[in-house]
Order: C-alpha cells, then sequence, then structure tokens
C-alpha cells in the first residue's frame, strides 16, 4: 500500500472520531438559541479551557508559527509576548459578562454593548465588524487544511477537495450541535495537538541535532545569529525594531481577549469559578507554543532556503524519513489546529450575523424571536457563512492576508469600549460609537497608507489613541445614559 | 494588586525592559535567554494568577 494512502487512512480516522464527538452533545442541549450559541450556560473548566486554547491553537499556529522562527528567528517569541497576559481581561470582564448574560439573556458581545450603551448602531456595528475580520480568518483555516491534505496525498487530492472533506465534517458537528459541539471536538483536538506538538519539539532538535541546547548553540554560532537576537527579524529578513515590536505586541495584547469567539464563551460558562480558572491556566496553554517554535528553528541549519516559509513543518515532515505512521498523525494535529479554530469561528460569525444583526431588523424581529426561527437561521448561516469562505480560500484571488493584518488593529479598538462598559459609568453611547468608528478609521487609514505614520507603531495604535480621546471626549460633550441602566453593570 | 504584577510582567515583554534581555547569551538550561526569559514570563502571569484566584476563593468559601 502507497505510503500516502496510509497517511490519509489516519487522517480519515481522525475526522470520523471528531464527527462524532461533535454530534453526541448536540443530544443533550436544548432546542433554543441559548442551547445554540452558549451551550446553556453549562461549560466546565475542561472544555472552556480547551476551547479557548485550542481556537487560539489555529493553522496560523502550526504553520505560521514555526514559518516565523524559520524566517524571523526569535520575532517568533511576539505571539508567546501577547498571550501570556492576553486572556487576563477575560478574567475580571467575563464573570460580570457571564452574570448580565443570565440575568438578561445575553448570548453575544454586542447585546452588552448594545443594551448598556443604548445604541443599536454599536450592536450593527459589532455585526459587520465581526463578520468582516472572521469570513478571512475562517478561509485561511479552510486554506490551510486544504494544504495539508493535498501535500500528503502528494498531489492526488486537490486543495478545493481536501478543503470540502475537512470543512464538510465541521459544518455537519456545528450545524448540529452549536457551541457545545465545538467544545467537545475542541477538546479532543486540543489534547491531540498538544502530544503532537510536544512530541516534535523535542523528537525534531533530538534527532537533527542531539538536543534542544545543541540546537540553539549552533543557531547562535551561525549566520542566523542576528535572527536569534531580540526582536529578531522583520518581515523582509532585516531587524526588527523595538517601537513596531512592542507596539504590536500591545495592540494584540488588548485585542486578543476581544476577538468575539473567545469573549462569547464567557456566556457559556457554567459559573464565574469555572471561567476564572479557566483564564487562570491559559498561560499553561501558552507554553505550548514553545515546541511550536522550536519546530521552526530546527529546520533553520537542517533544511535551509524552503520558502514559502509557512511550508516548513510539511517539508521537514516529509524530507525527515520518519515513519509513515508518525507523519499521519501529525497531519491529522495539523488538521485539528485547522479545524478547531475554524469550528468556533464560523459558530461565533453565524450566531452573532444572525443574533446582532438581523434580528434587529423591525420587520422579521417579531417572526426571528417566535418558536426557533432564531436558532434554525443560525443554522443556515453556519452553511452560508462556510460557503462564503470556501469560495475565497478556493476560487477567489482577493488577497486576504492583507484583510487578516488589519483585523488586529480592528478588534483591539473594542477594548477601550469593552472596558468602559464595566467601569466608566459616565460613558455613554455616542462616545463609544464615535470611538469605535474613529479607531477603525484611523486604524485603516494607517494600514492602507503606512508612509503617514509618524513614527514606526501597528496602526491599531494609532486607532486606540484617537479611540480613547473620542470615547472620553464625546462621553464628556454629551448626556450620560440613564441611571438604573448604569447600575446594572456597576453593581458588581 | 494582580493588575500591578500583570502590568509589570507584560512590560518586561516589550520595550524598554524586554532589550535588556534581548541577547541569546547566555544560555540558560539550553534556552537562549531571550527565549528563557519569555517562558519565565509565561510563568510568573501562571503563577500570579494562579495564588490570586486561591486566595479569592479561600476568602469566598470562609
Amino acid at each position: 500500500m502507497a505510503d500516502w494512502i496510509i497517511v490519509l487512512s489516519i487522517c480519515g480516522v481522525y475526522l470520523l472520531i471528531t464527527l462524532i464527538m461533535g454530534i453526541i452533545p448536540g443530544l443533550k442541549v436544548s432546542h433554543s438559541t441559548t442551547g445554540y450559541v452558549a451551550g446553556d450556560r453549562s461549560m466546565n473548566v475542561l472544555v472552556l479551557y480547551f476551547v479557548i486554547g485550542a481556537s487560539i491553537f489555529s493553522s496560523f499556529a502550526f504553520l505560521g508559527g514555526p514559518g516565523w522562527a524559520y524566517s524571523r528567528g526569535v520575532a517568533a517569541l511576539y505571539i508567546i509576548a501577547y498571550g501570556a497576559v492576553g486572556m487576563v481581561p477575560l478574567y475580571f470582564f467575563g464573570p460580570k459578562a457571564r452574570a448580565l448574560g443570565e440575568k438578561y439573556g445575553f448570548v453575544t458581545q454586542a447585546e452588552l454593548l448594545e443594551d448598556r450603551f443604548n445604541s443599536k448602531w454599536l450592536s450593527g456595528l459589532m455585526a459587520v465588524l465581526t463578520i468582516t475580520v472572521l469570513i478571512p480568518y475562517l478561509t485561511l483555516q479552510m486554506k490551510g487544511a486544504g494544504i495539508i491534505i493535498n501535500t500528503i496525498s502528494e498531489g492526488m487530492i486537490p486543495i478545493w477537495l481536501g478543503a470540502a472533506i475537512a470543512y464538510l465534517v465541521v459544518v455537519i458537528y456545528v450545524f448540529f450541535s452549536g457551541v457545545m459541539g465545538v467544545g467537545w471536538t475542541n477538546t479532543f483536538q486540543g489534547v491531540f495537538m498538544l502530544v503532537i506538538a510536544w512530541f516534535l519539539g523535542i523528537y525534531l532538535p533530538k534527532a537533527l541535532y542531539g538536543g534542544i541546547g545543541p540546537m540553539f548553540e549552533q543557531l547562535v554560532n551561525s549566520d542566523f545569529k542576528q535572527a536569534m537576537t531580540a526582536p529578531g527579524l522583520d518581515a523582509s529578513g532585516q531587524p526588527w525594531d523595538w517601537w513596531t515590536f512592542s507596539s504590536a505586541v500591545i495592540v494584540s495584547v488588548l485585542g486578543f481577549s476581544m476577538w468575539p469567539h473567545f469573549f462569547m464563551k464567557a456566556f457559556a460558562a457554567k459559573s464565574d469559578r469555572a471561567m476564572k480558572l479557566t483564564i487562570v491556566l491559559y498561560p499553561t496553554f501558552q507554553i505550548f507554543l514553545v515546541p511550536i517554535l522550536i519546530i521552526g528553528f530546527s529546520a533553520v541549519n537542517a533544511f535551509p532556503g524552503v520558502t514559502p516559509a509557512d511550508s516548513i513543518l510539511p517539508y521537514v515532515l516529509l524530507n525527515m524519513e520518519l515513519p509513515v505512521v508518525l507523519i499521519g498523525l501529525v497531519c491529522a494535529g495539523a488538521l485539528a489546529a485547522s479545524m478547531s479554530s475554524g469550528d468556533a469561528i464560523v459558530h461565533a460569525a453565524a450566531s452573532i450575523g444572525v443574533r446582532d444583526g438581523l434580528t434587529k431588523i423591525p420587520a422579521v424581529q417579531s417572526w426571528l424571536q417566535s418558536g426557533d426561527h432564531e436558532r434554525r437561521l443560525i443554522r443556515i448561516g453556519v452553511i452560508v457563512i462556510s460557503l462564503i469562505a470556501y469560495y475565497f480560500a478556493v476560487f477567489s484571488k482577493t488577497d486576504i492576508v492583507s484583510l487578516l493584518l488589519g483585523a488586529y488593529g480592528g478588534i483591539a479598538q473594542l477594548f477601550p469600549i469593552m472596558f468602559a462598559l464595566f467601569y466608566w459609568p459616565r460613558a455613554n453611547g455616542k462616545g463609544a460609537l464615535a470611538g469605535l468608528v474613529g479607531g477603525i478609521l484611523v486604524t485603516l487609514l494607517f494600514l492602507n497608507n503606512p508612509e503617514l505614520k509618524p513614527i514606526p507603531m501597528h496602526e491599531g495604535m494609532y486607532g486606540l489613541i484617537i479611540n480613547v480621546i473620542l470615547l472620553i471626549g464625546v462621553s464628556l460633550a454629551t448626556q450620560p445614559e440613564n441611571e438604573d441602566r448604569i447600575k446594572r453593570y456597576t453593581s458588581f | 494588586m494582580l493588575v500591578t504584577i500583570l502590568g509589570l510582567v507584560q512590560l518586561c515583554l516589550i520595550w524598554p525592559v524586554f532589550p535588556l534581555f534581548g541577547s541569546p547569551d547566555p544560555f540558560i538550561f539550553g534556552f537562549p535567554l531571550n527565549v528563557a526569559w519569555v517562558i519565565l514570563m509565561v510563568l510568573i502571569a501562571f503563577v500570579a494568577l494562579l495564588t490570586f484566584f486561591v486566595l479569592e476563593h479561600r476568602g469566598k468559601n470562609n
């Protein structure tokens, strides 16, 4: 039997297990929007930990992380530098959001914003922003899955078919089980990925250099020394500057917990304790990025000149004469990385699109809120959003990477507003809207015209400065929100 | 208090603190200094969060 058939069979078994694990929990949750979007608010620490952890371990971590280490050296530490503390805002916001959700029936971030700031515009804007940033994100995950299956089948299975197979599984279990399907599959996928990552991170340096220490020593004593000095190299191979590194870290720290597919999980948490303990344990997941980066470092001297750098992991696998079963397991691990992020993203995008977008249209509002129309429409949304992302992944020539680069700057603009929501009673709807719109526009301006930047900072930083000025200025210049409304958010 | 500690941890991971530990030399347990520094910061963040969580929870039980 050809090796690639064995490898594909292992991936097939993995997909089957994922499918079964995704469908079973759907049998237990209620047939309501709360059941579908927030799992009847019943997620325990184990599931929450893996939902949040595995959603972050995306195609970017498995392919892009080693790629950065391979081409840009310790610049890759950026991924760990923002994740160390990046989830902490949810330690404080999460329990508050959870309690308000339980009391008033909220299941999305935008519902909190709309209620506190008394502004339907904010919720609509959130829906548009969310879908605009989540679709390119999902597209990249699909492409990642397609490329993995295409590479391991030695080109026998085209990318379009590979992406279709992996994401058909995702669509089926997200359609059927909603967030609980995402939860249980991510637990399985998370454990699987961690085992694979640690194994490779220890095995590759050992096999190629005799250990992690000798590997790093060889790197530091080679032409790669500049890349091994923080903050490493930029995308063009020149030494990166501290301004850009530091501002990118800050923007990512602020944006990290604001991603709707993470923040929304606060509404799915069973208790405050479960929510907080998940955030407390999150840095342990962050440590798992270390072996991922080591995979990239191990290839620098052993396999020089591989382009694009993102393909370094599959390249190493195919060129190291590893046992075929092992290659199959690693490929299944990489598929798990793609799918465990893709499922959370498509679920969040569909839920938000319907709940914060369509439900706000007066003509359809009452129909949607009767029976289980809303839940059914979210399910249809899962299919529609997957098809749109699939179109971009397979057929469109649109440059989605540049869209995604702007995404973090845009998402970070939510931070000042979420902070003010809980901690600044004087903030009002006009201020929040002005801050968010101003922040996004400034971010987009500098993203598209980097030559206008006075100093080489991440464009999201400029957005944040304008955002905070507008949020404070406009709020103080206009009427505060009604006191009863504020009290709901400050009486904790 | 927790916010201050975590804020300091974050500051250690950007300019102006991180450059002080930006060199790969010396090696610590086989890792270059800058890699070891980042790992240490993640561990400190974890221990700080865990300590506060345990203290807070114990207080509630009493």
